[in-house]
């Protein structure tokens, strides 16, 4: 069975530390065992189907072959052997910036909604305006002190989202300030991974406010997520796994 | 206190310790590291974490003080020809 | 409970090996154990609160007492358990003389947080309850001999001798020893939660410490 693998730079296991046997020229990485019964999901190979990736997303992307006993939980695929395949070289850094962004314009989305919601016509028209992102949190900032409720929340998440996307911490507005810190440095990966969350989240917010029920929060995130993964597998030519036999 | 099902980053920074030891059950383990995967300074701070104990280790290989050792062998030696207490 | 039910690993079954050696005076024997061990005896006879030349005269009088007491050690025990629990006994005998504060087994007292509340966002933000309000380096970038060098060792170590004395136990035997949880419970006598709490501890204070040292902190 074929599923897929983020992973840390280096081929390595972003939890376990562990350095998969990389493939060379067209062979295989070698064969990964799990060391211990697989019902402890501790041990056993960890993969993904497309539909699980969105949760561990990272800064390598790899094809991974499973063997053996697997496990599909609603999280992850546990195998007692794997090895990996290959790259999937497309994912890179400017990749998973490109993605970060464009989960960043769709916080847009939430906060032109809520906004409309409340009769904030002009603060939406100025955020529809937006066509970089520094406008784009500058609008949501403006929108954000004008409004309270849901509006405050879902454009506070926009203007969150660019500075995410930009390596800064939220409300982290003010991009005129000069850094007098060492900044540490993020992958474009873990950005990547973290802003397609906070948009999926804002995305559950909103269809909460909208329907005034936290029971619509689930199906709010759940859509968002089918639109990254959408993005996703058109852009990396991801392919749904076909399952062994049971 | 700190919730195990969808902790916060303060919840994580609690949790480290009983994570790296194995001490959290597979839910708890799969909501921490959902967490982790999400969450840049958590990562980051995971990794100081494990950073710390790793520096640690490299403590171990200092030497005996040269002082210290003589004087050790020296007992030794008198305990192996003084009168044994048997 | 000398040594009894704690698990046997490599590094427990080589220097049992060495015990019959040393009972027949082999003193190339006794040179091996003095190496291995000593140097965290040291460490750990100064986490009593004992001087630099009390904790020398403690490891002294602890190796001394493991020669004459040899012939009582079954080999099937855990040597470095036994060794251990003499060194204990022997510090706190000379702590006490020196009316040196004891350390303790128990976890009353600190329970602050492992990182200063402020630098999360408040329990009644809006969006961002409880999460880090400022970005958190992961060091990956940082090489092994910026950290393991020189001054940064030495600060290290300083912040290891800074911890109370009960944290530190736990932290020199678990991380700088590589004893296992099993381990560290038999010779202190704590529960596995108990010694997780005292190792979490000490080592949340030596990452805010190597932090500060390496400047990164954005407080």
């Amino acid at each position: 069975m074929r599923a897929y693998k983020f992973l840390a730079l280096g081929a390595v296991g972003r939890f376990s530390e562990f350095s998969w046997p990389q493939p060379s020229g067209s062979e295989p990485g070698a064969w990964v065992a799990a060391t211990a019964q697989l019902a402890d999901c501790r041990h056993g190979v960890h993969a993904c189907s497309p539909g699980q990736l969105l949760d561990w997303i990272d800064d390598e992307l790899w094809e991974i072959e499973l063997e053996g006993q697997i496990v599909a939980s609603e999280a992850m695929l546990v195998a007692e052997r794997g090895r990996l395949l290959k790259r999937i070289a497309e994912w890179d850094g400017a990749t998973a910036q490109e993605f970060a962004d464009a989960c960043t314009w769709r916080s847009r989305d939430y906060a032109l909604s809520s906004l409309r919601r409340v009769g904030l016509t002009a603060e939406a028209e100025r955020l529809l305006a937006a066509v970089e992102l520094g406008e784009l949190q500058a609008g949501a900032v403006s929108a954000h002190e004008r409004s309270t409720g849901s509006a405050a929340e879902l454009t506070g998440f926009a203007a969150d989202a660019v500075a995410l996307a930009a390596g800064r911490r939220p409300e982290m507005w003010d991009t005129a300030r000069p850094s007098t810190l060492r900044e540490p440095v993020q992958t474009p990966g873990a950005i990547a991974a973290n802003l397609a969350f906070v948009v999926a989240h804002a995305a559950g917010r909103e269809a909460v406010a909208a329907a005034s029920s936290e029971a619509a929060y689930d199906a709010g995130f759940r859509a968002e997520r089918v639109w990254q993964l959408g993005w996703l597998s058109e852009r990396l030519g991801l392919v749904n796994v076909i399952s062994a036999e049971a | 206190m700190s919730d195990r099902s969808a902790p916060s980053c303060q919840d994580i920074v609690e949790l480290v310790t009983e994570y790296l030891d194995g001490g959290l059950d597979p839910s708890e383990r799969l909501a921490f590291e959902r967490h982790v995967s999400i969450c840049p300074p958590c990562r980051g701070y995971l990794s100081q974490l494990r950073r710390v104990s790793s520096v640690a280790g490299t403590l171990s290989e200092d030497d005996v003080p040269e002082r210290l050792r003589e004087s050790l062998l020296k007992a030794f030696r008198d305990w192996k020809t003084g009168p044994k207490g048997r | 409970m000398g040594g009894e039910g704690v698990v046997a690993s490599d590094a427990n079954r080589e220097e049992s090996r060495l015990v019959p050696a040393l009972k027949l005076g082999d003193e190339a024997a006794f040179g091996q154990v003095v190496d291995r061990f000593t140097p965290a005896m040291l460490r750990l006879a100064r986490v009593y609160g004992l001087g630099a030349d009390a904790a020398e005269d403690v490891v002294q009088e602890t190796w001394l007492r493991v020669l004459r007491s040899l012939d009582r050690f079954e080999e099937r025990s855990s040597f470095r358990t036994w060794l251990f629990a003499i060194l204990g006994n022997c510090a706190r005998g000379r702590s006490e003389a020196e009316r040196r504060s004891v350390p303790v087994a128990g976890l009353e007292g600190d329970a602050s947080p492992a990182v200063d509340e402020s630098r999360f966002f408040p329990a009644d933000h809006p969006r961002w309850a409880g999460m880090w309000t400022t970005l958190v380096d992961s060091w990956e970038t940082i090489p092994d001999e910026r950290l393991l060098a020189g001054e940064a060792r030495e600060r290290f170590r300083d912040a290891i001798e800074a911890l109370p004395a009960r944290y530190a136990t736990v932290f020199v035997l678990r991380d700088v020893e590589g004893w296992s949880s099993d381990e560290v419970c038999v010779l202190l006598d704590l529960s596995p939660e108990n010694q997780r709490v005292l190792l979490h501890r000490a080592r949340t204070r030596l990452r805010a410490a190597l932090e500060q040292y390496l400047g990164a902190d954005p407080a």
